[in-house]
Order: structure tokens, then C-alpha cells, then sequence
């Protein structure tokens, strides 16, 4: 593994070490199943299918926004990517290494690369240290600078996140909830990684701060080339972030395209549902959402067999509760010969005219 | 009398004594709503919204809050000097509230059944035998599922949507003129949410009973609200028919916000961010308090602006906010 250029103090796009074409990241068939203990022994009673079976890749400087509801296990897939939780099968390469297979000083030497941003900007910070600290700790720990060099490597981190370099004497505490966020970017950023998995990173921010983080990780990835996994519930954000879209519910991605025509046409009825069901900022396009028929989601220890969704879905109903549904789990594969939209539903391509109502123009 | 509104809110200003000094969380809000209407308030943390509906039903602690000034008239009958055991039987019978996370607002030691009972018992003169009737129709109602085993319950046993439901049925069953819903859908998954403020629209209609919903999104006051408050800073700062709201938001700060809107119906570059932070409540800004945010501050804003009538039914606290109204916003002109 080739050792990090030398760093200059000016912003420079960096160039990366790689090893060659090919995407940068790639999953292949992630499983993550957690188990129920349960009973005097501990003993295994159930398994919590959280991660079932994903598969994506990832290029550079690209963005891949991975959404769904609760439960559907979109935050564990950004964990077990970066090997914080242990997978229980499947495999992940980045830049063409196994890092499940990596002897420890490769993985930490490959972490470097790969990092994360949190939901809870306040409880990512440990509040028991400076700002400067935190931003700092990533090249503390890796060695990669010192007293005076480091000092300065943080100043230019918060500069480039929008904050002011005098905020690196003070505490978390002391600042907004979208200033806490731009901390954890600063501190995502350090090591000048090549992939960052934003988990939820607006979520717990107000409306008008919302923006500004957005803006931020757009500038920064056109600045340096960063690649995000942009994991998130609020589908308004994911769209002016992502260059793809993969849609999730319980376990499995059911919907994955290029983002204007998974929001134009979206082909999976949990898709169209949940694109329907968000509320738009204009009075005069108040319409009936398309509603899943069943209120609540199913949890992922209880997986409905065949289409996990078919309980809930409205086309099922429509159609006249085929057997299919019940029996046979849809494979994802593109649906009207477009290789780019992939859809995991056995009535894909009968969906839209069944379902026309529901699409955002 | 007809048209008196039930709810008037008179220039509250609900104040909390903290270590940093007097936080003027409501400063002077005045908001009225009308028999079976909705309206929604808007705006986001520290504007004073959620403090302002905890205030009609006086569920503010004091201290460290008071009352500071104002009139909270409930059908003509100010609510303020009023005693915690004459607030009780107006809580729940005639003004319901229900809250952001339902987790914490069902006691988690008593099943959904028996926190229901307690609302018909405290409020409504039903014989004992009619209780369990009454509480599975406003189960039925909700649309909550299987409504007989819901009632013998806990309330870790149930989802979020379902915790919801529970607790709208107990808001519902007393009969309220008046709810007040503190982002009722705020910590729900996006479908689940559109359920529940269908559910919402739908008791409203039955029952004639006006909505103040408190939220920050703006696409749930689009789908509920007739008439809209936009609050910054413990004030309100524009006032409007949700119509007239949306297609000519007159005040910078609510241009702001549908400018800085990720939208899933369009695509954008780039997101027109409201640039700078929230003032805090114990350090307002003098004279208007946008004016360290605003694009378009000038000399005159250190004078702050009252809330004028900028159109028939809309009024705005800004200098320039009549010669806004006819100015499209960013996202408009893009249509």
C-alpha cells in the first residue's frame, strides 16, 4: 500500500493511490444477521435478518444514496462496510482488496481511507474534549502529525467545513447542532479518505441547516473526489446528492437507479408508496398518498416469505394476491431492458401503468 | 357568538429563568384559531413553538418558566390565572394534546386500555359498564389493528405509528374542541406518517374540532393547514392562508426556508441555505431579529418591524415584505 503524498498546507485535489479502473467500492451479497438470545442458557431463539443479501458498487467521486425506513437495515450495511460491525457473510473490496480478509495492519492502514459521519452530531463529540482534539485525533492516531504541523492541519480542516479556526480551543457544547455536524465532517476529512459513509448526516438538523451541510459534502466532493454512501430516510436530501438511488426494505435492496429516473419512474410499488407518501411543500398539489395497505412494517426477525413486501403491497392486492408473491423472493434485475434500473418485483414492468397515480412528475 | 375564534392567544410571552439569564422563549405571539379549522405554526428549534402550545395548556413548569404576559382565551375565558385544578378539566375534555414522541408520553406501567379508561373517567360521565365499548370504537376509529388485544397492551409492546394511534385515541375520546399536535409525525417513518395525518383530517372533519399543529415541515402544513404562522426568534414573523403562504411568502426568513428546501419533486444544484445560526433565546438581537441572517438588511431593520396586513388575510413583521409579496422566490422562477 502506497504511503500518503506529502501534504501541502494549500487545498490541492490530491491525487489517490489506486490501483487502477474499476469501482472503488464493491459489495457483494452482504449478509449481517444478528441473533436473539434468549431462555437460562443464552441460547439462539431467532435472528434478526437485518442486512439480507446486498450487492452495489461504488465509483469515484460518486454518490450512492441508499434509503428506507426503519428496520430496513440501511445503517447496518454502512457499518458492516467499514468492518465497525462484523458481517456474517458476504464480501466487501475496496479498490480491489478484500478487507475481510486483510491482516490488521492493512485494514488500519486501509481505514484511513474509508470513514464515517454520524446522525447524532452530539453524541459523536466526546464532550470532554476540544475541538481541536477530535479533528485532531484521526492524525494523532495514525501518526501522521505532530504538535505545530498538526495544529495547522486542523485550522485549514475547520476552514474548509466553514468554521473558524479559534473554534479548536472550545467544546462541543458551545456550538449549534449543524456546527457539531461540520465538526464531525472536519474530522471525517482528516485523512483524507476516499469514501465516506454519511449516515443520516441531516437527520437531527433543522430545515434551514439542512442546506448548508448538503452544500458542504457537495463542494467537498467535487474538491477532492470523495465518494459517499449516503444513507438516509429523508428522500428530499437524497435527491440532490445522489447519482444513484437504492431503495431498501427489510433486509434487501428492492429498487437501485440513476437518481431522476428512480424519482420519475420508480418501477417497485414500496418505492412509488413511499415516494407518494411525502408530503409536498404545495398546497395546491395536495393528493392521496398510495397507501401500504398494512400500517406497520414488518420486523426484520419476521421476514414475510417470498416478497418480504407482498403483505403491504398494493399491487399484490391489485392483482389478485398472486402465489408468486408468496412463494418465490424477486431477484433484482433490470426491468424494460434498462440495465442501469434494477427492480426487484415480479410484476416490475406492469407496475407503472397499475400504479400510474402515484409518480412524482 | 359565531365568530369569535375558541382559541385567542393575546401577545404571550412565556419566559424561563436559566443560569445564562432570562430566555425570552415567547415573546409576544398572538395567534387565533377558529372553530374546526387548522393552523398550522411553523418554524424551527428555539423559535418558541412547541414552548408556545405547551403554554395554552399551562404544561410549562414554574418556575423556571412564568407566564410573563398575555391572555390566553379558550372560547372567551383567559386561561392563564387559572388554578393547575381548573386547567385539569379543561386538559383532555375540552383541549386534547398530543406529542412528538409517543414513547414518553404514554406511562409505560399501565396498559393502553387502562390509560384510555382514565381519560373517559376524568372527563366524561359514562357508566362503567359503557367503558370498554367507547374505547374500542375510538380504537376502530384510529385504525388501530386488532384493537381488543391493544387494550391489555403495554406500551413498549407497540410500534411507533401504533403508540400514535394509542395516543390519539386518547385525545379523541373526550370529545375535544381544541387539539394541539407538537409534531405529531416528526419521529415516524415517512408512510406511517402519512397515515397518521390522513387519520388527523379525518377526525377533524368528523368531530368539528380545530387542529394547532405545531411542525418544521413544511410539506405536512402544505397537506393540513389552512391557515399558517411562521415563528423566528419567539415572535411570529408572518402570518397567511396556507395558499396565499405558499405561492407569496412575504418575509425573508419564510422565503428562506421554501428556498433551502431539498425537494424530492425537482431537482436543484444547489440548495439556497439560510446562512448563520438561530439567535439563543437569552441573547436576541436588537431591532429585527433576522437581520444578522437576512440578504436583504438595510439601515432600517435595526428598528424592529411590527406585524403589518401586507395583503388582505397575510401580514409580515418587515420593512420590505409588500414589495416581496410580488417578487417570485428562487424556487418559483425555476418552475
Amino acid at each position: 500500500m502506497p504511503a500518503s503524498p506529502p501534504v501541502t498546507t494549500q487545498p490541492t485535489t490530491i491525487a489517490k493511490p489506486s490501483s487502477g479502473q474499476g469501482p472503488l467500492v464493491e459489495v457483494r451479497d452482504l449478509v449481517k444477521h444478528f441473533p436473539v438470545r434468549g431462555g437460562v442458557f443464552s441460547r439462539v431463539r431467532e435472528w434478526v435478518k437485518a442486512v439480507d443479501g446486498v450487492s452495489f458498487t461504488l465509483d469515484r467521486a460518486r454518490t450512492l444514496g441508499l434509503v428506507g425506513e426503519s428496520g430496513c437495515g440501511k445503517t447496518t450495511v454502512g457499518r458492516v462496510m467499514l468492518a465497525l460491525v462484523p458481517r456474517t457473510s458476504g464480501e466487501v473490496i475496496f479498490d480491489g482488496q478484500d478487507i475481510f480478509h486483510l491482516p490488521r495492519p492493512e485494514l488500519r492502514e486501509l481505514r484511513r481511507r474509508m470513514q464515517i459521519i454520524f446522525q447524532d452530531p452530539y453524541g459523536s463529540l466526546n464532550p470532554r474534549m476540544t475541538v481541536g482534539a477530535i479533528v485532531g485525533e484521526p492524525l494523532w492516531i495514525h501518526r501522521v502529525a505532530r504538535g505545530q504541523e498538526l495544529e495547522t492541519r486542523v485550522a485549514e480542516l475547520l476552514r474548509r467545513v466553514g468554521l473558524r479556526p479559534d473554534a479548536m480551543g472550545r467544546y462541543p457544547h458551545e456550538f449549534s447542532g449543524g456546527q457539531r455536524q461540520r465538526i464531525g465532517i472536519a474530522r471525517a476529512l482528516a485523512l483524507e479518505p476516499d469514501f465516506i459513509v454519511c449516515d443520516e448526516p441531516t437527520s437531527a438538523l433543522d430545515v434551514s441547516i439542512r442546506a448548508q451541510v448538503v452544500n458542504l459534502l457537495r463542494r467537498l466532493q467535487a474538491e477532492f473526489g470523495l465518494s459517499y454512501l449516503m444513507i438516509s430516510h429523508d428522500l428530499g436530501v437524497v435527491r440532490h446528492i445522489s447519482h444513484e438511488v437504492a431503495v431498501m426494505y427489510l433486509g434487501k435492496i428492492v429498487e437501485q437507479a440513476p437518481t431522476e429516473k428512480l424519482y420519475r419512474a420508480p418501477r417497485h410499488p414500496y418505492t412509488r408508496v413511499l415516494l407518494s407518501a411525502i408530503p409536498i411543500p404545495d398546497p395546491k398539489r395536495r393528493r392521496p398518498a398510495l397507501v401500504a395497505r398494512d400500517d406497520d412494517v414488518p420486523s426484520p426477525i419476521n421476514v414475510p416469505r417470498g416478497c418480504s413486501f407482498h403483505p403491504r403491497c398494493p399491487l399484490y392486492e391489485l392483482k389478485g394476491n398472486p402465489a408468486q408473491c408468496r412463494e418465490q423472493t424477486p431477484p433484482l434485475i433490470p426491468v424494460g431492458g434498462d440495465t442501469e434500473h434494477r427492480v426487484a418485483c415480479h410484476f416490475a414492468e406492469e407496475s407503472e401503468a397499475m400504479l400510474a397515480k402515484s409518480a412524482i412528475q | 357568538m359565531p365568530d369569535a375564534p375558541l382559541l385567542e392567544i393575546r401577545d404571550l410571552k412565556t419566559y424561563f429563568r436559566t443560569e445564562q439569564g432570562l430566555a425570552r422563549a415567547v415573546d409576544g405571539v398572538s395567534i387565533s384559531v377558529s372553530r374546526g379549522k387548522t393552523v398550522a405554526v411553523v418554524g424551527e428549534s428555539g423559535c418558541g413553538k412547541t414552548v408556545t402550545a405547551l403554554s395554552v395548556l399551562k404544561l410549562v413548569p414554574t418556575p423556571p418558566g412564568e407566564f410573563a404576559g398575555g391572555q390566553i382565551l379558550f372560547e372567551g375565558r383567559n386561561l392563564l390565572p387559572l388554578s393547575q385544578r381548573e386547567m385539569q378539566s379543561i386538559r383532555g375534555g375540552e383541549i386534547a394534546m398530543i406529542f412528538q414522541e409517543p414513547a414518553t408520553s404514554l406511562n409505560p406501567v399501565f396498559t393502553i386500555g387502562a390509560q384510555i379508561a382514565e381519560a373517559i373517567r376524568l372527563h366524561r360521565k359514562l357508566p362503567e359498564r359503557e367503558i370498554r365499548g367507547e374505547m374500542l370504537r375510538v380504537l376502530t376509529e384510529v385504525r388501530m389493528s386488532e384493537p381488543e388485544r391493544r387494550l391489555d397492551q403495554y406500551p413498549h409492546e407497540l410500534s411507533g405509528g401504533m403508540k400514535q394511534r394509542a395516543m390519539i385515541a386518547m385525545a379523541l375520546v373526550c370529545e375535544p374542541k381544541l387539539l394541539i399536535a407538537d409534531e405529531p409525525t416528526t419521529a415516524l417513518d415517512v408512510t406511517i406518517q402519512a397515515r397518521i395525518l390522513e387519520l388527523l383530517r379525518k377526525s377533524q372533519s368528523q368531530h368539528g374540532m380545530a387542529l394547532l399543529l405545531i411542525t418544521h415541515d413544511l410539506g405536512v402544513v402544505a397537506e393540513m393547514a389552512d391557515e399558517v404562522v411562521v415563528m423566528y426568534a419567539g415572535r411570529v414573523i408572518e402570518r397567511a392562508p396556507v395558499d396565499e403562504l405558499f405561492s407569496r411568502p412575504a418575509h425573508p426568513y419564510t422565503r428562506g426556508l421554501f428556498e433551502s428546501l431539498p425537494r424530492i419533486d425537482r431537482h436543484d444544484d444547489e440548495l439556497r441555505a439560510i446562512e448563520g445560526n438561530v439567535p439563543s433565546p437569552t441573547n436576541f438581537p436588537s431591532g429585527c431579529r433576522f437581520r444578522d441572517r437576512c440578504p436583504l438588511a438595510f439601515e432600517k431593520c435595526t428598528d424592529e418591524p411590527s406585524l403589518n396586513e401586507v395583503a388582505p388575510g397575510h401580514h409580515a413583521a418587515c420593512w420590505v415584505a409588500e414589495s416581496l409579496l410580488t417578487t417570485p422566490t428562487r424556487d418559483r422562477v425555476q418552475q
